[in-house]
């Protein structure tokens, strides 16, 4: 009688855990690290997940075939975009506590750069950039949520990387902005290069990408250092400024935010040890959503590119340029004297970037709105555009 | 000595208490300067600890007092009603506002009702008892009434200050209203509060399937009540009328509630101090009944209620409660059919943390039943009581009493668990402290000291309030006391 109990339990409990790790696939293990980064990265900026993707990547790896079907499902279902337009409002995945890029206002609203582009691509589909409900999601959360089609576009400083393209089942699209970890020490520190860091002690946070990409990259260039652990940037931050350590490394864009805190003067090392491209991203499997997304956050820099802004847009009512007119949807005169507006066949009204650019503005217009209150500047970084020696680049609109 | 039935005369008493009295060891309440000289300062050594540690001691607080006064409150002033309400639309702020007005009302009569109905029960038996005053009530709730002062201190305009005071007022008046209102009322007190504290919830939400449900409940156990008080063929038959009446009253109101077309602020756009407050009103009042229910499944003799029972308990309790929100919130869309509606996060996080709440309160409830020597449950089937009725009226009070401290223990616990609410992305109290810190005008200015001491004073003195009440019910009840 006994025993035919105990293996009644032992059944009940395989059960559960066959259960369990069928369903669980890479949330259970290797979100558990992402989660850490995660938590971090809510205050350090594009660094967070990142690890996550990558240390998921081999418990991901095999259960990645579950999490297909799962997406399959998604598209039968009907593509996004309908759902959107049915729905009149975009669920939007963001952050909540990310100086720059996703806050809550006083006010109770969400705002910040990632947050904005939540507003293009309502501006685009909808007409209406105030058709967004953010749901802030923790690192752990984003991709699960994702996939389960409760959001419909992640924008929330999301690292794209090889790993996560190929097991999150996510399609990551155009890069909005182009972060990187970096260095920063105070001004009167003798500390001018990386290389002159041997044996200074640095400021990190623990349990996040920063930590562990700092140890690669110093182990490899021969850099001896003690690293200061903190738990989160509150407790970092007075004691950076205390003297406590020389260097403080963390993504650039959140240095920038914090140094523009301090009443100390200091000074960002020129270099940048990683790579953070990060842009919006939506569920594999739905190409027409992921056009439109991907043409709505395009169209703010081909704006920026035109020289459109938020300001001077009504003056482009009687542009002459012909790549302007299509662009902003407006009538073009072909050689018959016929009127036409151009359709690109998106599935977006042809008005959408004159929507974006009215309702929320070009690149320039959201990066200044937004980060240049944080301490960081367009001109010279990465995020400037390919014509004065940037990184942004978009397609022809035609 | 008089019969239990024919209650006991005031001599008796008299003569009890005299007894008892007289048995007490005299009491030793020394004058203040010499109760030091025993305690404080009898002997080198003891003087010694007691300047190191009485000077220690003011050291730490006058510092701590000097930064409490020296800080910059201006991030709590700006973020009020974040820390209080959450993301809440401006142009909706009437709908918290009312739910607090109607809430407050509730708890007032409710509380009155049920105070008054002890009240009456005491006299009956000719026991001490008088209407507490409300001296004393401010008295037992004075951390809870202080803090609130202190909060709504904060406010920049007059609205909060004009909120509390009605809600107090309405606090005040409902407890009079449910003091003198007449009996056949107030036997219905609990179900009129569970009623009133509803509609207070769909005045913000608005009218859904799942408020719907919830209004049918109590209407199912009210109007089965009701129909219970009269009289019924016994057996089968009596209890299917009974029951059919109560489903049909229940049906009839779910329906009623639905059809109401009245929009609201799903909770899926709530927060703040409100949030933590009503999961953990909702995770006790839900898990309590649910948890007792699953204690007597664990004693029971039939194998499937023992079985379900000890798997979900155990199940429960070797699993933490981090882990469970985390598969509600992510794992269990996954396996939901793809065109079913997603259940709101709040929903699902309710559903964990009362289950979790229900199986260590199941697992207290049994230590108490436990407790409960076996003479009671034998001499109450000895006189013929039903199965139920020696659950109902022996086992369970006596079991109940004795375990208040622990159960107590599990709603503190409670309370401040739901600040893992954060990881599913809820804005609860503890967490708008993360999102003020990171606001521009307040980024890098080292405030998250000041956030946290504003949202430790309100966990503080709700868990101090619980805590206290628990005490003042074991000694009301005689908890320890042989």
């Amino acid at each position: 009688m006994r025993k035919h109990w105990i293996l009644r339990l032992v059944a009940v409990f395989l059960g559960f855990t066959l259960l369990a790790a069928a369903c669980g696939n890479d949330s259970s293990d290797g979100d558990a690290v992402e989660q850490d980064g995660g938590d971090t990265g809510g205050d350090t900026g594009g660094d967070g997940g990142d690890t996550g993707g990558d240390t998921g990547g081999d418990t991901g790896g095999d259960t990645g075939e579950d999490g297909g079907e799962d997406t399959v499902d998604l598209v039968q279902g009907g593509s996004v975009l309908a759902k959107v337009q049915d729905a009149g409002v975009v669920e939007c995945g963001g952050n909540d506590t990310l100086p720059g890029f996703g806050i809550v206002d006083a006010d109770g609203a969400f705002s910040g750069f990632d947050i904005d582009f939540c507003g293009v691509i309502a501006a685009a589909v909808l007409g209406d950039a105030s058709a967004v409900n953010v749901t802030p999601l923790l690192a752990a959360q984003r991709f699960p949520t994702l996939q389960s089609g409760e959001i419909d576009v992640l924008i929330r400083n999301t690292t794209w990387t090889a790993s996560r393209d190929g097991n999150e089942q996510a399609n990551f699209l155009h890069t909005t902005f182009y972060d990187g970890q970096g260095f920063m020490v105070r001004d009167d520190s003798s500390i001018a290069t990386l290389a002159d860091a041997n044996n200074a002690s640095i400021c990190v946070l623990t349990g996040t990408t920063t930590l562990l990409n700092l140890n690669a990259v110093l182990a490899d260039r021969g850099i001896a250092f003690t690293p200061v652990t903190f738990e989160s940037n509150d407790e970092l931050n007075p004691a950076f400024q205390a003297g406590q350590c020389e260097v403080w490394t963390s993504d650039a864009s959140q240095l920038a935010a914090f140094a523009a805190t301090m009443d100390i003067p200091t000074r960002i090392l020129p270099e940048i040890i990683s790579k953070e491209p990060l842009g919006p991203v939506v569920a594999d499997g739905d190409t027409q959503w992921a056009q439109v997304v991907n043409w709505a956050t395009m169209a703010t820099i081909q704006a920026w590119e035109f020289g459109i802004n938020q300001e001077n847009l009504s003056s482009f009512t009687d542009s002459e340029d012909t790549n302007i007119r299509r662009f902003l949807g407006l009538p073009i005169v072909d050689g018959d004297g016929n009127e036409s507006i151009a359709e690109v066949g998106l599935g977006l009204p042809t008005d959408f970037a004159w929507n974006i650019i009215e309702q929320v503005g070009n690149y320039e217009d959201i990066f200044n709105r937004n980060l240049a209150g944080i301490g960081l500047t367009l001109a010279g970084s990465p995020n400037d555009l390919w014509t004065n020696g940037g990184l942004q680049y978009v397609p022809p609109f035609r | 000595m008089t019969g239990a039935g024919e209650g006991l005369s005031a001599d008796d008493v008299a003569l009890f208490t005299a007894r008892a009295e007289a048995a007490r060891p005299p009491s030793q309440k020394l004058p203040p300067g010499q109760w030091a000289k025993k305690n404080l300062f009898d002997g080198f050594a003891n003087i010694i600890f007691t300047l190191v540690f009485g000077f220690a001691g003011l050291a730490v607080l006058f510092f701590l007092a000097v930064w409490v006064i020296d800080a910059d409150y201006e991030i709590v002033r700006r973020n009020l009603r974040i820390f209080m309400i959450g993301q809440f639309p401006k142009n909706e702020l009437w709908r918290p506002a009312v739910s607090l007005l109607v809430v407050m009302a509730g708890v007032g009569f409710t509380s009155g009702a049920l105070a008054r109905n002890a009240h009456d029960l005491a006299l009956e038996q000719d026991l001490p008892t008088e209407k507490s005053s409300w001296v004393s009530l401010i008295r037992r709730f004075w951390a809870v009434i202080a803090v609130v002062i202190f909060f709504v201190s904060f406010a920049r305009t007059l609205t909060p200050y004009l909120l509390v005071a009605g809600a107090f007022a309405l606090l005040v008046a409902g407890r009079e209203l449910g003091w003198a209102i007449n009996a056949a009322v107030r036997a219905r007190a609990i179900y009129i509060g569970a009623t009133i504290f509803l509609l207070s919830m769909l005045v913000i939400a608005g009218t859904s399937s799942l408020g719907g449900l919830s209004l049918g409940l109590i209407t199912l156990f009210w109007v089965a009540g009701e129909v219970g008080r009269r009289d019924l063929p016994g057996g089968v038959v009596g209890l299917t009328i009974r029951w059919g009446i109560a489903l049909v009253a229940a049906i009839v109101v779910y329906a009623i509630e639905v059809a109401i077309p009245y929009d609201g602020f799903g909770w899926e756009n709530w927060g703040g101090l409100h949030i933590t407050l009503f999961t953990t009103v909702l995770g006790i009042s839900l898990g309590m009944p649910f948890g007792i229910l699953l204690a007597l499944g664990r004693k029971s003799d039939l194998p499937v209620m023992k079985t379900a029972s000890v798997l979900f308990i155990e199940f429960i309790r070797g699993v933490p409660l981090i882990s469970l929100l985390l598969f509600s919130n992510l794992m269990l869309p996954l396996f939901l059919p793809i065109d079913f509606e997603r259940p709101a996060d709040l929903t699902l996080t309710i559903v964990v943390i009362t289950g979790f709440s229900a199986a260590y309160i199941a697992e207290i409830v049994r230590g108490g039943l436990q407790a409960v020597p076996k003479g009671q449950t034998e001499a109450a089937q000895a006189s013929g009581m039903s199965a139920g009725s020696v659950q109902r009226l022996i086992v369970l009070p006596q079991a109940l009493r004795a375990v208040i401290p622990a159960m107590v223990g599990q709603f503190i616990a409670l309370f401040k668990d739901t600040t893992l609410l954060q990881i599913i992305g809820i804005l609860e109290f503890l967490r708008v402290t993360d999102v003020a810190n990171v606001q521009p005008d307040f980024l890098g200015k080292g405030l998250a000291p000041v956030t946290y001491l504003f949202v430790a004073l309100g966990y503080w003195a709700f868990a101090y309030t619980m805590s206290k009440e628990s005490r003042r019910l074991e000694t009301k009840l005689g908890v320890g006391v042989r």
